[in-house]
């Protein structure tokens, strides 16, 4: 019982560990690009 | 083919436009259905006769694979897509959503690994359903690869796009390997001609945690897709200077 726990919660929560990580790091990288672009196009009408 | 409604969308400010009237529902049905499916299959579900509590790890590898069919039917639909039509969301959307279907076929992987050990008595065999999904995960990195190789998005799109469309062959050989061959793997027990062979006690779980798999799916595509809409406009300010 308590072995097929195991096996439950390590797979449970791999799942869950890359999910998380996959929104974190395509959030994250969302930000950093629109970060850029709005200094870039700040620079532009300040030329 | 331009008069399909769907086309409407091709635009990217009115798809940035969709995506964030409908963001925050999608978020609330992620939560609902993979709470309650996830809380359902762990925790009320019946336990299998055969492989007794094993069993609740279906609820997270079944539509983990499932994912990472889809993604990687709709990779290739939108490859022929960007081909024929040359539609800059299509290779977005290619290019965004090759990540997340890596992502799930890994989860896949992995999970029926750790299901594999106790049921089998080994973490990994080279069984045809198995290896075909390896494939499937290199496919995967090869087309994020590409998109990675070239800064010319036209030509690196290209030609992820054919690797999409090529690799598309292996998709049936994942479907139809426990049929075709001797495998270590069982048979589908759900998407079937004769219909689902699982009791609706573990179907009805699997199906809703399934669906809330999908809404995060698309949660995740919006926030990709938004990024690589800024850095496409990112890339022509920078041409443009």
């Amino acid at each position: 019982m308590m072995d097929n726990l195991f096996y439950i919660i390590s797979a449970s929560s791999f799942a869950l560990l890359v999910m998380i990580l996959l929104i974190i790091i395509s959030f994250t990288s969302l930000k950093k690009r629109e970060k850029i672009f709005n200094k870039i196009s700040k620079n532009r009408k300040s030329d | 083919m331009t008069n399909f409604k769907i086309f409407k969308y091709a635009n990217p400010a009115k798809f940035l436009h969709l995506c964030e009237k409908t963001f925050i529902y999608l978020v609330l049905l992620t939560i609902i259905f993979l709470s309650f499916g996830l809380y359902q299959g762990f925790f009320n579900s019946p336990e299998d006769y055969q492989q007794g509590n094993l069993v609740r790890i279906m609820y997270v590898h079944v539509p983990s694979a499932w994912m990472a069919l889809m993604i990687y039917s709709s990779i290739a639909v939108a490859s022929c897509i960007y081909l024929i039509n040359k539609h800059l969301l299509a290779n977005i959307f290619c290019k965004s959503a090759s990540l997340i279907g890596a992502s799930f076929t890994l989860i896949a992987i992995v999970t029926g690994s750790i299901w594999g050990k106790p049921t089998w008595g080994t973490w990994w065999v080279w069984d045809a359903r198995i290896t075909s999904m390896l494939v499937l995960f290199f496919l995967y990195l090869g087309h994020m690869t590409i998109f990675n190789f070239s800064e010319n998005t036209t030509k690196s799109g290209q030609a992820a796009a054919l690797l999409a469309i090529l690799g598309f062959v292996n998709i049936p050989i994942i479907k139809f390997s426990v049929d075709w061959w001797n495998t270590l793997h069982q048979p589908a027990s759900v998407i079937k001609l004769s219909g689902p062979t699982i009791h609706s006690s573990m179907l009805t779980p699997l199906l809703v945690t399934a669906l809330g798999f999908f809404f995060y799916f698309l949660i995740v595509l919006i926030i990709r897709m938004r990024s690589e809409i800024t850095n496409e406009k990112i890339n022509n300010l920078s041409f443009t200077e």
